[in-house]
């Protein structure tokens, strides 16, 4: 059964075609989450919400389109939810943090916050850098595809991902050097 | 080489995305100098974590499930809700309105009641103890009455 037949199936109410398509698709999303987030626990819960949001609008799904882009667009726009959530995180605490080192003098507050990027290379790029570059690299996709998911125009998208080429050659000529 | 900087320049210069398409597509992916300054796909996979390097796998489905379950347990609820509310709304509206039209329509008020004009009327009049005949005059959109009367003939 291709993706399609698949998810007439789960139009029809037909969970367990569902868990199929999770199944077939969840180690892809899960790669794609984690490089984007350098998180596990950020991406699984951008995959969920991903799926879930592609249960529920099943019916608005065009079936001429490639489901896989349609699930990477869906699931990059909640992995940018959740790097807006822990943007707001991070803000909340640096300002938490500021006002409880005040009231607690100058005593080492071990505050063990988690670091909203993975340590290396990839923190140097964007989200839409580090997704562009994912995309191309992992499932191989083009420019034109990427622009797809990202939703931007196919010149953009190709230019996030040179940008990310570029960035990642420099900074590995750096470390050999 | 002196190309290739001056690509690089012209790229920085102008950050428009269509322009740096333009100079990436047109002498970046043809120049070999250019192109050995960029990370190739495998190089890229070296820091990037692969499909199967992911563990743990099955949590994702039972995670999932289980919050389709939930929703689907929330959804009759939100309906009731839903079905409160509106019937609530409705007997606001219609008590509302039966209001309304009590007040525009209701007894010593509203279009019910014939007006003014409508209402005058002349029975009998009489000059010198004999009956006169009387002529109205109701210049429109006006409550004034003009009675002419004259003895008859």
């Amino acid at each position: 059964m291709n993706d399609n037949q698949l998810l007439k199936e789960c139009l029809r109410g037909d969970t367990e075609k569902f868990k199929v398509i999770v199944e077939k698709y969840r180690g892809k999303t899960l790669a794609l989450a984690v490089n984007v987030l350098g998180n596990r626990q950020d991406a699984e819960d951008a995959c969920q919400e991903a799926f879930l949001q592609v249960y529920s609008h099943l019916n608005a799904f065009d079936f001429k389109r490639s489901f896989s882009n349609w699930l990477f667009s869906i699931l990059y726009k909640r992995c940018l939810d959740q790097l807006r959530k822990r943007r707001r995180f991070f803000n909340f605490f640096k300002k938490s943090k500021g006002v409880y080192e005040k009231l607690a003098g100058s005593q080492d507050l071990r505050f063990s916050a988690q670091n909203p990027l993975p340590h290396g290379m990839l923190e140097k790029l964007s989200p839409k850098e580090r997704s562009s570059l994912c995309l191309w690299a992992i499932e191989g996709y083009t420019g034109k595809e990427i622009a797809e998911i990202l939703g931007c125009s196919p010149s953009t998208a190709r230019i996030h991902l040179f940008k990310a080429r570029k960035k990642i050659k420099s900074l590995l000529e750096k470390e050999h050097v | 080489m002196f190309k290739c900087k001056f690509i690089d320049f012209l790229f920085s210069v102008l950050p428009i995305k269509r322009w740096q398409d333009f100079l990436v597509r047109r002498h970046i992916q043809n120049c070999a100098v250019c192109r050995n300054k960029l990370a190739t796909a495998e190089e890229a996979r070296q820091l990037l974590i692969p499909e199967n390097e992911i563990e743990n796998l099955e949590d994702v489905w039972s995670a999932i499930k289980s919050r389709l379950d939930e929703r689907r347990r929330k959804r009759p609820q939100t309906q009731r809700r839903w079905r409160w509310a509106v019937a609530a709304a409705s007997l606001i509206i219609i008590i509302i309105g039966a209001v309304w039209i009590y007040q525009a329509v209701g007894p010593g008020k509203g279009s019910l009641e014939l007006p003014f004009a409508e209402q005058f009327q002349i029975n009998l009049i009489e000059i010198d103890n004999q009956p006169a005949q009387a002529f109205v005059y109701h210049p429109h959109d006006s409550k004034t009455f003009f009675i002419w009367v004259e003895k008859k003939t």
